[in-house]
């Protein structure tokens, strides 16, 4: 955690790290930002961003521009939903979505109901996400 | 671009390739399973619509996306003018695919920039009314009957090219000799865009 913690620090500005705001919506993480938390203390995890299912932020720990991050992963999650039914898949599980920029990819997947977006350094592959995830003491809710 | 395609499909846990442009219009596809064929429009359209939203913001749209379902995979790259999809098993092994798609996905760019996209209705009525506008300018208040053979013409491009064809013909015979065989040429100019 102390080195999350100080990962942390050298990520974001201490005046706006708590503070989300979207189409004037404004919001302090507060109880519901509890459960971003527990991601960002996966190794590999740069910043985590909660949004509704038609993106309005909701919680973020997001470096940089928190509205390309919200509309990335609203529209990543929305649109996994539509291919589901179109193709019959199932259910959806989680997208992976490589960027241009710094982050090296976006994790995307559906918590109750909401979006979570977990932006992900280059040396943490999905997969062991999901492996922390589905370990009973990670303590993943949804 | 078709064999590479080809080759990507028949591989086991691969169900479906296909090719769409930037506006989501499916270009090219191959299957292994039929099931898929009456939704890779559709399919493509929603997910042409995201990249297009994301494009309005400086990081650009999608470069490469990979939907995990409870019974399958869609991967997507992003190709410049278009994206190259694949449908598959959750469990077939991604490293050796991704070596693949690799290969191959140069070769459907440089194709991509290349293909000229089948027109709309939208774009066949623009086409007709620049025909028009071609003989309106040649022959002036001689058109009439030019014009009448355009409108007449069917929604597709064929028909445009048939009707370019009797209007060359119509005005060669009864309207102007001497520049019927220009109007032709300009007429067909703007319907070779989409050939």
């Amino acid at each position: 955690m102390a080195d999350n913690q100080s990962g942390w620090d050298a990520l974001f500005n201490p005046d706006d790290e708590l503070e989300s705001e979207v189409g004037g919506r404004s919001r302090s993480p507060g109880a519901a930002g509890a459960s971003l938390e527990k991601y960002m203390q996966l190794p590999g995890v740069r910043g985590a961003i909660q949004v509704t299912l038609d993106g309005v932020v909701l919680n973020q720990f997001v470096p940089g521009d928190v509205q390309y991050y919200a509309s990335l992963t609203a529209s990543i999650g929305s649109t996994a939903r539509q291919v589901d039914g179109m193709l019959e898949m199932d259910g959806f599980e989680y997208a992976v979505v490589r960027t241009s920029d710094d982050i090296h990819s976006i994790m995307i997947f559906l918590e109750k109901d909401s979006f979570v977006g977990l932006l992900l350094s280059g040396e943490i592959a999905p997969t062991h996400i999901i492996a922390r995830l589905r370990d009973p003491g990670s303590g993943r809710s949804g | 671009m078709n064999d590479s395609l080809n080759e990507l499909a028949e591989r086991s846990g691969v169900h479906a390739v296909f090719v769409c442009d930037q506006d989501g219009r499916l270009l090219t596809s191959a299957l292994s399973e039929e099931r898929y064929q009456g939704t890779l429009e559709q399919l493509s359209n929603i997910i042409a619509r995201t990249n297009t939203a994301l494009k309005t913001f400086k990081h650009g749209g999608l470069t490469e996306v990979e939907w995990v379902f409870a019974s399958g995979r869609v991967l997507i790259r992003g190709l410049g003018n278009g994206l190259l999809f694949l449908i598959c098993d959750r469990t077939l092994n991604l490293q050796l695919l991704t070596m693949k798609i690799e290969e191959v996905q140069g070769e459907v760019q440089s194709v991509l920039g290349a293909i000229k996209r089948k027109p709309t209705s939208e774009d066949l009525a623009r086409l007709k009314q620049a025909m028009i506008g071609i003989a309106q300018e040649m022959l002036g208040e001689h058109a009439e009957k030019v014009i009448a053979i355009i409108k007449g013409s069917g929604d597709s491009l064929t028909s445009l090219e048939q009707a370019c064809d009797q209007a060359e013909k119509i005005t060669r015979l009864f309207i102007d000799r001497k520049n019927a065989g220009d109007m032709g040429a300009r007429m067909r100019a703007l319907l070779e865009a989409y050939r």
